[in-house]
């Protein structure tokens, strides 16, 4: 005789086991909004962190940034009322999206201009775009994907060895710190990935897609300008970094859209791509100038 | 991906439900070879075809080698078959290797032609299903296996043995001999439920919680990522990367397993606890067991297995080796990959003598284990940087970079997720060592409770979709 698969006393230890890590989910999950510590997050949990925020817990932002990594290292403190919805990995595509989905508008929308022949990262579109999932998440927080179990574990690990800083201390403290130098083996990386032509049928593809969000977005009212961010001048010179640009200003052009730069000045980075905390701030705060949107701390 | 996609989950169901029914008794066969062949055109619509051919060969050939009168035509069958299964696997296996080293030059006016056919992708599970047809051929021809005298009935459970969807893309490689006879029709009665049950959240929990978070977790274990990071972060990337290929293929495995239970089938283990080996020999009794199996019967053993003396013997187990490396694909680094295990193989064999012997004091079991697990995650690291510059950088960081007091969050995020792991392995590893199951304990409630963990996490904590490891091979 085959043994019998679910008995009564399985069923009703499975259900209270289940009761009982439920309970203990919703126990851990903070009452007060608290950033994650560093390394908690993996890239992708980030992205859906981000995307869920943005979706379900930011109130009409003045002004939102979308890009790269690249625009991801701007410090939030610094950008003030522009919201951060760079994506570490992913392209100012996934972000605009994620904008026309929500369900009201920044008056600004700034887009990073160097990274815009990355598709948009369709996977976690439909992870976040699904109407399903989407009202049990505003409904449930243990259902967010910044309270799964396992990262409230590791956060509230950390936690009891470091007790969390708010933003603007956790910012005293890095600008204070030593800039960190140059790595010359991701340096040599991004240079190589740097003398690489983008393919030029796949940027048009692109930025034909990039145009119709823009205009969508234009014909609901939003402003759209840009951002070139800077980076070193090896890889600004670049055969990759000089069909970008050109590609993407003959399509938005200065006449039409408004262009931010870097202010000027030496550029510090981390590998030729990504500026250093201060170089970051130090562009945030001349994007939140430049855009009108309050004088920032210094 | 596959197992993991609601549209084929879905498709598996609604299959299943109707596949009981008594209108399709005398169908099944043909609904379980079309529902396979959907499945796989849904993941590789444009090589449907030559899976198709694949079968149909290998059906004729295995027919032949059963049916023909004479010798000589058997012979030739047999050899012409297992001719062209080799010959898929190397050309789209080493294609791109082909390419990159033929000059355009030398191709001259055909060169387009060729280089397009020389850069076709590589067909999912086309490693995979030329060796079931490999293992058709032989077994028949060893007289094994006797094809049905009926062609249409042979053609079709060929068909199967070749396209069924739980083991085509990634095994496990089942023999003809242990395959064919389970193909008739199936009732409710023939499903193994604990199995299924059992084998089904395993290997989900196995797959997407454990093995798709430590993905993420575990990315930094990339040229130029992992430069510049302490001694004790860079062991437990490592560490985290032995965790995760275990907890993707012998979670895809499992799933593999529970998913033919359903159909009323039964498929070989391919994993049994392998990172508590007690040995080389012992490991490859443990991980990848019908790949191991595989290579054992239609490889090892023709090429005089242990029968010529220690020298042959050696050499043997060494080439096995490395052709085993090279069968995941067309790098260096996997025949690399194969010569390591070759050779410790080989040095295990030197240092006792072909047995190893049963009592030994516990500091010499443990030590044994332990240098088996070191060499095979090191090991790893062939699969994971496909440069082998790029090994020999990450050793060197190794050695070089200083230890870092405390754990980063990073690393605490590795240690958690391979605990589960650590535990499966340390549960089996007491009840080898003849102590009661710890979920047993408490009247049950400790497997319950186990249960209720896993069940909550794969609700709460799945990790992004990753896809498997081993369908690259």
């Amino acid at each position: 005789m085959k043994p019998q698969l679910i008995t009564r006393k399985s069923a009703w230890g499975l259900a209270l086991g289940l009761a009982a890590l439920a309970v203990l989910h919703a126990a851990l999950v903070p009452r007060h909004d608290l950033p994650l510590p560093d390394g908690v997050l993996t890239i992708h949990q980030a992205h859906r962190v981000q995307g869920e925020d943005y979706l379900l817990r930011v109130r009409a932002p003045q002004a939102v940034l979308v890009g790269s990594s690249l625009s991801e290292t701007l410090p939030q403190v610094a950008l003030g009322p522009v919201h951060n919805l760079a994506l570490s990995g992913g392209s100012a595509h996934s972000g605009l999206a994620i904008i026309a989905e929500s369900s009201t508008l920044p008056a600004l929308v700034l887009i990073e201009a160097n990274v815009l022949d990355r598709p948009a990262d369709d996977a976690l579109l439909d992870d976040l775009f699904s109407p399903l999932a989407r009202l049990v998440k505003a409904a449930c927080a243990v259902c967010l994907s910044r309270n799964q179990p396992l990262t409230l574990l590791l956060a509230h690990l950390s936690w009891a060895r470091l007790k969390p800083l708010s933003p603007e201390e956790a910012d005293r403290r890095a600008q204070a710190a030593t800039p960190e130098p140059t790595n010359p083996a991701t340096f040599a990386v991004q240079l190589e990935g740097a003398r690489l032509r983008p393919d030029a049928k796949h940027l048009g593809q692109q930025l034909g897609l990039l145009r119709q969000r823009v205009q969508a977005l234009q014909a609901r009212g939003v402003r759209v300008a840009f951002v070139e961010l800077p980076q070193d001048a090896q890889i600004e010179g670049g055969v990759r970094h000089q069909a970008m640009m050109s590609a993407v200003r003959a399509g938005f052009p200065d006449s039409q859209y408004q262009w931010l730069h870097w202010p000027g000045g030496a550029v510090r980075t981390r590998d030729g791509a990504h500026l250093i905390y201060l170089d970051g701030h130090r562009m945030a705060r001349h994007i939140r100038t430049t855009l009108g949107l309050g004088a920032p701390a210094a | 991906m596959l197992f993991t996609s609601w549209i084929v989950l879905f498709a598996i169901f609604v299959t299943w439900l109707v596949y009981f029914s008594p209108w399709f008794r005398t169908r099944q066969l043909i609904l379980l070879v079309v529902l396979s062949l959907g499945v796989y055109a849904y993941e590789a619509p444009g090589v449907l075809a030559l899976l198709l051919a694949s079968a149909l060969t290998n059906a004729m050939a295995a027919y032949r080698v059963a049916n023909a009168t004479d010798a000589a035509a058997r012979k030739t069958w047999a050899v012409g078959g297992v001719a062209f299964n080799l010959l898929v696997l190397a050309f789209f296996k080493y294609n791109r290797l082909l390419a990159d080293s033929i000059s355009a030059q030398w191709l001259g006016a055909q060169g387009d032609w060729i280089q397009t056919l020389l850069l076709l992708p590589l067909p999912i599970g086309v490693s995979f299903y030329t060796f079931h047809g490999i293992s058709l051929l032989v077994d028949t021809w060893r007289g094994h296996y006797r094809p049905s005298p009926l062609p249409g009935r042979h053609l079709g459970q060929t068909l199967l043995y070749l396209c069924f969807f739980p083991q085509l893309v990634a095994g496990p490689i089942t023999k003809a001999n242990y395959f064919y006879p389970q193909i008739g029709p199936k009732t409710w009665a023939d499903i193994d439920a604990s199995l299924a049950a059992r084998s089904l959240l395993m290997g989900y929990f196995l797959k997407l919680v454990v093995a798709n978070n430590l993905a993420n977790h575990t990315f930094t274990l990339q040229y130029p990522y992992f430069l510049g990071l302490p001694k004790n972060e860079l062991l437990l990337l490592l560490l985290g990367f032995s965790v995760q290929i275990f907890a993707d293929f012998a979670g895809y495995s499992l799933i593999a397993i529970g998913l033919a239970a359903l159909f009323g089938y039964r498929l070989p283990d391919n994993f049994n606890f392998p990172y508590i080996a007690r040995s080389f020999s012992d490991f490859w009794r443990r991980w990848h067991i019908s790949l191991s199996s595989w290579l054992r019967d239609y490889l090892y053993f023709p090429l005089g297995g242990n029968r010529k003396g220690p020298w042959r013997t050696g050499l043997n187990l060494w080439l096995v080796m490395v052709l085993g490396g090279l069968w995941h694909g067309a790098a260096w680094s996997y025949a690399i990959w194969g010569a390591w295990h070759g050779f410790a193989l080989l040095a295990e064999r030197a240092w006792f003598g072909g047995s190893i012997p049963t009592q030994r004091p516990v500091w010499a079991r443990v030590g044994h284990g332990v240098l088996v697990f070191v060499v095979v995650t090191v090991g790893w690291l062939l699969f994971k940087l496909p440069q082998f510059n790029h090994v020999l950088a990450y050793l060197q960081e190794l050695v070089n970079a200083p230890w870092q007091t405390g754990l980063s969050n990073r690393s605490r995020a590795i240690l958690l997720l391979s605990l589960p792991v650590l535990l499966y392995h340390l549960r089996q590893w007491r009840r080898e060592h003849g102590h009661r199951d710890p979920l047993d304990g408490a009247g049950g409630w400790v497997r319950a409770l186990a249960v209720a963990c896993m069940v909550y996490l794969l609700m709460f904590n799945s990790g992004p979709d990753t896809p498997f490891i081993y369908f690259q091979f």
